[in-house]
């Protein structure tokens, strides 16, 4: 079972938000009944490099608002902006893959995240947004993410898809790096005792 | 005399007919059914049993008409009536089986319709149960009261009668005994044992007689049979006046129409001679709405009862409108009966016998529901829910500590039909619909004549009573919290929006002077304002509730406390009417335990120790609240041997909490105690020493945004004082700028802002200090304590709009040099000057949180929204302290 970006459950068959069939045709037209379920993903570009992120957890792009400092937060996070009434922190993300610094320009988007199982809002602050892309399951290789490359212990795997090579980021991850190493269980119990 | 001449009439006509007749049906019936010759012997014996004691009675009024003797013979009247009774009851009880054997037959002679309710199947529960409970619970109820007066007898006899009327002592067993009778399924079981209301037995004798006209003898025998014991304790009611032959030959009258049996009204005559007292109205005995026992006197207890049962009441109302839309939902029926054998319980353990009553036919009603046995019609669940609203008042009457005075045998009878009712066949289905539906009228009457006719039975307050504390119910609404809480919200967004408003009406002026609309608008907005304002009172006022709600949990703490540690501690209250938030009520309630806790384990000496210092024995810890402006004062105050500031400076030292050498100010000393783990109780108890407890206390009312404070002076006690701000929700903030950032400081945390020149500030030691009227104040830069200097590190992100604005504080900042804003900040006895460039404006505003990732951000307490849609900063000021004294401290020992 998935979600959708509102929060909606769907079926696995359904043809949902996420999940796109591919039909497979052979070349005589006969459309086969096998469908695989494909996996819809955002293109963005920090500091120049591609990285992918699920589109499940989006919950939608914004321009850039003034962002309110914060001193002494977690280093990675730039500030705080307003969402409609909703103070979100925004994450940082050239600086949490250790990139140089950037500065805002026309391109600059925060991408507005929802960690269900976490239940943490945040704010992903991109320098451009490209596209979106619907992969195969078997075309994103979970097994070998890039040693070396900047922010890969922030990802989850790498798209091969066509001919560039894609890093695609885990949302969890970023956040428990943004949560300063802080525990992730104990940040939902926090959570879950102020919500009490 | 006329009467006693009518009664003993009326016996005698039992006596030499009735019971002839009865002997008789018995014999045709035993012709009939000769396997049953048990069952007929029963009968038969206990028929002349019934027929010696009438013979008694007869003779005794024949007495008793005697003037003196009737004066003396009040022990011989109890001990007839005694005995009477018993063998009555005995009588009774063998005629249940009886009836129910012959129930059996009938089954056989008449067929059809009457089979369900007369069916073998109950008979053996009851044969058994009955048997015992009644016969030995009356015998024992009888005994007790052998003193009683006549009257007082008189009463108890009509109680008999009554089902609902409980016998002044012995309750609880009568009422077991009633439950078992209504757990029998059968509505012919409590008839016979004497217990039930005569409305009843005519009603089975209308429900025999009419469905079923070709067997009138196997009916009358049965019906009858209940005759043998309450003419029995008929003689006894001298108040068996015309009323009651009036009000019986209407019965009787009502009876025919609806059923044309043969002999209905001579059926019928007797079987209301006895009740006719309690039907007519004059006499108001229905039993002790309630007794008083230790619990119902303790007014916590009755507080947590009424609040309790309010809950249950609404769960109930909820679930059975539930239960009629889904007669069959297992989870809605078993909550139901949860529900309502919790509030049974409860009304019990208090001694309300009348909610424990009425309660208890809803709870047997819906056991029958559960177990399958009776499907919730409509009429079921009118019958539920009149019962529900007889309980309502009732419970209206125990929050009013007024009797009601309301009769609650209708409800229970028509409770009791509704759940017994059922188990007939379809075909009675239509009969079954008529009474509930004329039952359904009648408790309405008598609930009006009871509380409006003001009966002679300490009514007069209780029918002023009831209906007072109804009114006041209907000017209350019970409200979603969350709802409540969304209400608040939404305005305080408005609020804001009105800033944002009257931003926009200023910036217009200025802009276009010359525009008359303008003007409008700013009267408008003007007008806008001040409505705002009142909303914004009524809205705040709606979430206040008074601490005492809090506060009365506590003297049973302090009690059980003193017990278990020996010691004598009065718990004195006061402003327990001070009201507050409700968040910060229900809040604030733990830490106080703990504070309290303390203050008897540790302030409180044992009466020993404390006669020996020369104090009284009783030690007295006062727990008081009180509004100050936008604050909550809480005070903790105990008389016992206060706190020893060298011991606590020691076990500092020894935990590592501060250096030897370090000098620092009683006050300092005293906060060590809410530092983790601190504690310097030598031993351990149950009550306290383990070093938890203070932390938690001030973590918990600094996360209220409140502050807590300890005066102590070594054997005269110690006072806690916690400040709590009135209300969470919104608050006024000073916004005030620094380098490019505006922040806001809550304005209960400002004392007052001063303008002061550079040239002020003076250095003792490392620190700034400047002298203000008379006393030292020290200064913290707040850039300096934010570390604003590493935003040109971390923040990449700058908003184009975001330069001009930072611009302009540029500006001020630049003229540090002539002058300084200090924002004199923290509580009366501890204040400091927070540097500040710029004061900028005050604002209400509503604070959120920052979210789960910025938990961890230190002397920030959450954000807000300003009118122009930017979010900034509301610094948390006890943390500033506290944060720069920690920095201090690291920079010392790096």
């Amino acid at each position: 079972m998935s979600t959708d970006p509102w929060g909606n459950e769907m079926g696995a068959g359904s043809a949902g938000y996420a999940g796109l069939f591919a039909i497979k045709k052979s070349l005589d037209g006969d459309v086969s009944t096998e469908f695989v379920d494909k996996q819809q993903f955002i293109g963005t570009k920090i500091y120049g490099e591609e990285f992918l992120l699920s589109i499940d957890a989006i919950n939608e792009i914004i321009m850039l608002p003034p962002i309110t400092y914060v001193p002494n937060a977690e280093k990675y996070i730039e500030g705080v902006i307003n969402l409609r009434g909703i103070i979100l922190p925004v994450i940082n993300l050239r600086k949490m893959m250790g990139m140089p610094r950037g500065e805002p320009t026309a391109s600059t988007r925060i991408i507005i995240c929802k960690e269900e199982n976490l239940n943490i809002r945040v704010g992903l602050l991109v320098d451009h947004i490209t596209f979106v892309v619907a992969l195969l399951p078997d075309s994103v290789d979970a097994a070998s993410p890039p040693l070396s490359a900047s922010g890969h212990d922030l990802l989850s795997g790498v798209s091969k898809e066509g001919a560039r090579i894609q890093g695609v980021l885990d949302l969890v991850k970023v956040l428990t790096t943004a949560g300063g190493g802080q525990s992730l269980n104990t940040e939902e119990a926090a959570d879950a005792s102020e919500a009490a | 005399m006329s009467m006693d001449a009518l009664t003993s009439a009326a016996l005698d006509s039992l006596h030499k007919n009735s019971l002839p007749k009865l002997l008789k049906a018995l014999a045709e019936l035993h012709a009939l059914a000769p396997e049953k010759r048990l069952a007929s012997s029963i009968l038969k014996t206990t028929i002349s049993e019934s027929s010696e004691l009438l013979a008694l009675v007869l003779k005794w009024i024949e007495e008793s008409s005697n003037p003196e003797i009737s004066e003396m013979s009040d022990d011989d009247a109890q001990m007839l009536r005694e005995l009477a009774d018993t063998e009555g009851t005995s009588g009774a009880s063998g005629a249940l089986e009886a009836s129910s054997e012959m129930g059996g037959d009938t089954d056989i002679t008449m067929g059809g319709d009457t089979d369900i309710t007369m069916g073998g199947d109950t008979d053996i529960t009851m044969g058994g149960d009955t048997d015992i409970t009644m016969g030995g619970d009356t015998d024992i109820t009888m005994g007790d009261d052998t003193s009683v007066s006549d009257d007082e007898a008189m009463r108890m006899l009509a109680e008999m009668d009554s089902p609902v009327a409980p016998a002044p002592s012995g309750d609880v067993s009568d009422d077991e005994a009633m439950r078992m009778l209504a757990e029998m399924d059968s509505p012919v079981a409590p008839a016979p044992s004497g217990e039930v209301s005569d409305d009843e037995a005519m009603r089975m004798l209308a429900e025999m007689d009419a469905p079923a006209p070709v067997a009138p003898v196997a009916a009358k025998p049965i019906s009858a049979k209940p005759i043998s014991a309450k003419p029995a304790t008929a003689p006894t009611k001298n108040s068996a006046d015309d009323d009651a032959m009036a009000l019986l030959a209407s019965l009787g009258g009502s009876d025919e129409a609806s059923a044309p049996a043969p002999k209905p009204t001579k059926v019928a005559a007797p079987v209301h001679a006895a009740p006719a007292p309690h039907g007519s109205g004059e006499e108001t005995v229905e039993g002790p709405e309630w007794e008083s026992n230790d619990f119902a006197s303790d007014p916590e207890m009755m507080n947590d009862f009424s609040t309790n049962t309010a809950d249950i009441m609404q769960n109930l109302d909820d679930q059975v409108l539930k239960l009629e839309q889904n007669p069959t939902n297992k989870d809605t029926i078993e909550e139901i009966f949860r529900a309502a054998h919790t509030l049974k319980g409860a009304a019990g353990m208090f001694g309300f016998r009348a909610i424990e009553r009425v309660m208890h036919r809803m709870e047997s009603l819906f056991d029958n529901v559960r177990k399958g046995k009776l499907v919730a019609n409509a009429d079921t669940i009118d019958a539920v829910f009149q019962g529900l609203d007889c309980l309502k008042k009732l419970l209206a009457a125990v929050l009013a500590q007024v009797p009601s005075g309301m009769k609650i045998s209708p409800i229970v009878n028509m409770l009791e039909r509704a759940c017994n009712g059922q188990p007939s066949g379809a075909s009675r289905q239509g009969a079954d619909a008529e009474a509930p539906a004329n039952d359904a009228a009648e408790p309405t009457h008598v609930a009006a004549a009871a509380s409006g006719n003001s009966d002679d039975h300490g009514a007069p307050s209780g029918g002023g009573g009831a209906p007072k504390k109804k009114n006041e119910a209907a000017s209350t609404i019970r409200v979603d919290l969350e709802r409540l809480d969304a209400l608040v919200n939404l305005i305080g967004e408005l609020v804001i929006d009105r800033t944002r408003f009257v931003n926009i009406d200023e910036s217009l002026r200025s802009q276009a002077p010359q525009l008359k609309l303008a003007g409008n608008l700013t009267e408008t907005l003007q007008q806008f304002g001040r409505h705002m304002n009142e909303v914004q009172d009524i809205i705040m006022k709606v979430r206040m509730v008074p601490v005492g709600s809090v506060f009365n949990k506590y003297p049973r703490v302090v009690r059980d406390l003193a017990r278990q540690l020996n010691k004598k501690i009065d718990l004195v209250l006061f402003g327990e009417e001070t009201e507050f938030d409700k968040t910060l009520v229900e809040q604030i309630a733990d830490p106080l335990v703990h504070l309290i806790r303390n203050a008897c384990d540790h302030g409180v000496e044992t009466p020993a120790e404390r006669q020996a210092s020369g104090k009284s024995a009783q030690g007295t810890v006062t727990l008081g609240a009180r509004q100050e402006g936008n604050h909550i004062f809480i005070q903790i105050t105990d008389d016992g041997k206060g706190m020893d500031v060298n011991r606590i400076k020691a076990k500092g030292i020894e935990k590592g909490l501060i250096s030897a050498d370090q000098t620092l100010t009683d006050r300092d000393i005293f906060n060590l105690i809410f530092e983790p783990g601190f504690s310097t109780a030598e031993k351990l108890t149950t009550v306290s020493g383990r070093g938890v407890g203070m932390d938690v206390v001030r973590k918990q009312i600094s996360k209220l945004k409140g502050s807590v404070e300890i005066a102590s002076a070594p054997g005269k006690g110690s006072t806690i004082t916690i400040q709590l701000p009135l209300t969470l929700a919104i608050m006024q903030s000073l916004l005030v700028g620094i380098q490019e950032e505006v922040l806001a400081i809550p304005l209960n945390a400002v004392i007052e802002s001063i303008r002061i020149k550079p040239s002020d500030i003076q250095t003792v030691g490392n620190s700034e200090v400047i002298k203000l009227r008379n006393s030292v104040l020290p200064l913290l830069y707040l850039d300096d304590v934010l570390g604003l200097n590493a935003k040109q590190d971390d923040y990449w992100y700058r908003h184009p709009d975001h330069e001009a604005k930072a611009s302009i504080l540029a500006k001020r900042r630049q003229k540090r040099e002539e002058r300084l804003f200090v924002v004199v900040v923290g509580s009366a006895d501890r204040r400091y000057g927070l540097v500040v460039d710029a004061l900028l404006n005050q604002q209400e505003m509503v604070i959120k949180p920052l979210g789960v990732l910025m938990r961890g951000t230190p002397c920030v307490a959450g954000g807000a929204v300003l009118g122009s849609g930017e979010v900034v900063l509301v610094l948390d000021v006890p943390e500033i302290e506290n944060h720069h004294r920690a920095k201090v401290r690291k920079n010392i020992a790096a």
